[in-house]
């Protein structure tokens, strides 16, 4: 779909990324899904994703170092990152190096779509990532 | 009668063996003579000696020799060595080579009376030496079976560590594997009924409803048994920190509002005004209090009342949740906090059970708040449970915080400081304006620190302690303390700040503390800062310059406040008037020559004033002036310096003022 934001999600939990996936579709946004780090920092090289969707506990290459990667890569901050975190104090962890927001599984996929839309609104207008 | 002890005396001369014999005879010893060395040693063996009383002089083997031979065979064998007077060197040389004593002998025989005393000493000695030796072997055999056992006591608490590792590993390896199946259940369902795999059927639509209600309930219960093993395991760390109830509470009854409005419940909660707030983890006791309202929702049947409710009482903070449901049976009641109850089935209750294991959670989590929890019922007519929990306090918040940041120097190696400030006369403030406008006024100085520190330190936090103080936590080492200090000293003694629309400046007292320079823990850090703060308001003398020349108030603010005074200056008489109506002075130095009042009037209304009247005054008078001009009835007691002065001489003055001042007083 042109025009479409693409989502990049990341979760060794094939099944769940897949959940997500349908979901996110269901309100127009371009989904592809990676099953660890290392495969989330090639797709996000290979289809620059408007935002990433990240769990934190991954084989191969965990969220962290993967946010690391990403960072490098790209540029801190470029590409919007949302964590999935088991427990919300993992996040100040994941702060330092610039996540944009974050979820506390198990979460409310509504919950995920507002933060979702309110990231892209916040690049929309302008204003420079948290 | 103890047993003879059997003596060997190696003695050639028949006479004095003889004597000798007889003296210790009679005293509970059985003497075998020789009359050589040679005799004696072959005599050893023959008998069970116990000492030997040699003779150093010999026919044939020196005595000194006779002992070496004899504690060759017999190491440790008590003998006594009898020398001729004035033979002291060969004895000593005796006692070297393992004597235990020797004994002079005397011309008439003197000695023999001291003999028996002095050879049971020797055996004596011998004795506790043995006894002393045997116990030092027992002892090291203990040391060696103590240090076998805390081996093995080491051993054991690693293998528990192990142990409890795994298990932990185990809880959250089961958790994370139970409960992602159940996540990708409740998506796939939710994806499903939101008929974005295509359209649902109402029935399709309803039986997937039933699918979610029981992931939910499993997922539960899941919660629970964790929430459980963690608790028993001490594994539960608490988040603590000011939780005020109010929110709180709004926060569970908008939870639970659907499930009491669908039983036609009024759900309502009693919250003072102002509501308390706990010291404890938020999550914790929101978690206990969804478990309270739920099951207070839960078994009540039809309309009915839950209400929660907050009270303050003095040590702690008491909330409660009362329902009019159906109550607990008496004989329920003791074990309602046990695991795995369950409450007396009761019909139209079918989806009320748990796992047993709610109320013994939220009885944990209350407890390990250092609170407790209890209910009360009446079968029929409904139940009230009820926890306490301790109320906050600012210094143990505080405390905390001090001791993070204590932590975190330690780790990083690196230095942490607190910086306080008091306030000088804020207690007067206080009792002036009353307690709001103080709270408003504090908020402005800590906005005020809160701009000018960030501007300086790294990780910064302000708090008050007790009202009067303010307290910085920084990771900087003493000087960048001392830095901050002077900073913002310069900052707040400069900005005027207002109370009850009246123009302030307030002067401060500042020090520092820094760890591990000056104090290595918390509570080290504190009293360090709190005692030094004490000696800086003890030390200050309040000073009020009354001048209307700016270079005069300058000048003595600065002096003054080099001799540590607190200065405090007015241009005009009704400035000072204003001034001191807001606090209190020590002395206050008063300049006649001011245009619109001069200092005799103004010193009229000093004591006039009630407030003002025992403050010692010394009148600045110009050269030349009759001093009692004006002064009406009170011309004795003033004190006055005339201008110009030395300083020297104005300093002597106020101590001199302040003294008198002080035994008026006593």
């Amino acid at each position: 779909m042109a025009g479409a934001k693409k989502i990049l999600v990341a979760d060794d939990e094939q099944q769940l990324a897949l959940a997500i996936k349908i979901r996110l579709q269901s309100k127009g946004y371009d989904v592809v899904t990676a099953k660890d780090g290392k495969e989330a920092v090639e797709l996000a090289l290979q289809q620059r994703p408007d935002l990433v969707i990240l769990d934190v506990v991954m084989p191969v290459m965990d969220g962290y170092s993967c946010l690391r990667e990403l960072n490098t890569r790209f540029g801190r901050g470029k590409i919007p990152v949302i964590i999935l975190t088991a427990r919300d104090r993992m996040k100040d962890l994941f702060e330092l190096e610039g996540i944009e927001d974050y979820v506390v599984k198990p979460f409310d996929h509504e919950d995920l779509l507002v933060r979702i839309e309110r990231i892209f609104k916040r690049r929309e207008q302008g204003q420079a990532p948290k | 009668m103890a047993d003879p002890i059997a003596v060997l005396l190696f003695e050639d001369d028949e006479g004095q063996a003889l004597l000798t014999k007889e003296a210790l005879a009679s005293e509970g010893f059985v003497v075998d003579v020789c009359r050589t060395g040679r005799e004696g040693l072959e005599r050893l063996f023959t008998k069970d000696y116990q000492a030997y009383l040699i003779d150093i002089k010999l026919p044939d083997i020196q005595g000194v020799e006779v002992l070496r031979r004899i504690n060759t065979v017999k190491p440790g064998a008590v003998c006594l060595i009898v020398t001729g007077h004035g033979d002291e060197v060969a004895a000593v040389e005796a006692m070297k080579v393992g004597a235990s004593d020797y004994i002079v002998k005397s011309p008439y025989m003197g000695h023999l009376a001291a003999l028996p005393l002095r050879v049971r000493e020797a055996l004596e000695r011998y004795r506790l030496r043995v006894e002393r030796e045997q116990l030092q072997t027992e002892l090291w055999e203990h040391a060696r079976l103590l240090e076998e056992r805390n081996a093995e006591l080491r051993r054991a608490n690693e293998e528990l560590k192990r142990v409890d590792q795994l298990k932990s590993d185990l809880v959250s390896m089961v958790s994370h594997e139970l409960r992602t199946p159940l996540a990708t259940i409740r998506e796939f369902t939710g994806i499903i009924t939101d008929a974005i795999a295509g359209p649902v059927t109402p029935q399709q639509t309803e039986y997937l409803g039933i699918i979610k209600t029981n992931v939910d309930r499993l997922a539960r219960i899941i919660d629970d048994l964790l929430d459980m093993a963690k608790i028993e395991s001490g594994r539960v760390i608490l988040n603590k920190g000011f939780v005020e109830t109010g929110p709180l509470i709004a926060h569970v009854l908008q939870s639970l509002r659907p499930l009491a409005q669908v039983k036609q419940i009024e759900l309502t909660a009693e919250v003072p005004h102002a509501s308390p707030g706990v010291f404890a983890d938020a999550d914790k006791i929101t978690q206990v209090l969804l478990n309270l309202t739920s099951n207070a929702i839960k078994f009540t049947t039809g309309p009915g009342r839950v209400v929660i409710r907050v009270q303050e009482q003095e040590n702690d903070i008491l909330v409660t949740v009362e329902d009019t449901g159906i109550g607990i049976a008496p004989e329920d009641l003791p074990k309602l906090f046990e695991k795995f109850q369950q409450f007396k089935r009761v019909p139209g209750f079918a989806g009320s059970r748990g796992t047993g294991l709610g109320l013994v959670i939220s009885k944990r989590l209350v407890e390990l708040h250092g609170g407790r929890i209890w209910a009360a019922s009446e079968e029929g007519k409904g139940s009230i449970f009820s926890f306490i929990l301790p109320k906050y306090h600012l210094e143990e918040v505080f405390l905390e915080y001090v001791k993070s940041g204590i932590e975190e120097a330690k780790r990083k190696q690196g230095r942490f400081s607190l910086v306080v400030f008091s306030i000088v006369n804020f207690h007067e403030l206080k009792a002036l304006y009353g307690l709001e406008e103080s709270a408003k006024f504090l908020r402005e100085v800590e906005a005020l620190l809160k701009e000018t520190v960030r501007r300086s330190a790294g990780d910064i936090v302000i708090r008050w302690q007790r009202g009067e103080m303010v307290v910085i936590l920084a990771e900087v080492d003493k000087a960048g303390a001392q830095i901050i200090a002077g900073r913002v000293k310069q900052a707040i003694e400069k900005h005027v700040f207002q109370i009850a629309g009246t123009a302030f400046s307030i002067p401060i007292v500042v020090t520092a503390a820094t760890y591990p320079d000056e104090a290595m823990n918390e509570r080290e850090l504190f009293a360090l800062c709190e005692n030094r703060l004490s000696q800086a308001h003890v030390a200050r003398t309040k000073i009020l310059v009354v001048d209307d020349e700016p270079k005069i108030r300058r000048f003595l603010k600065e002096a003054l406040e080099l001799r540590d005074y607190e200065v405090l200056a007015a241009a005009s008489g009704p400035e000072a008037l204003e001034q001191l109506k807001h606090q209190t002075v020590d002395v206050i130095l008063l300049d006649v020559m001011m245009p619109v009042m001069d200092g005799y009037e103004v010193y009229h209304l000093l004591k006039e004033d009630q407030k003002t009247r025992g403050v010692p005054v010394i009148i600045v008078t110009a050269k030349g002036e009759r001093k009692d001009r004006q002064l009406g009835m009170d011309t004795t007691h003033y004190n006055y310096i005339t201008k110009p002065f030395q300083l020297e001489d104005l300093l002597a003055k106020i101590q001199e003022v302040l003294k008198d001042a002080k035994l008026a007083k006593s």
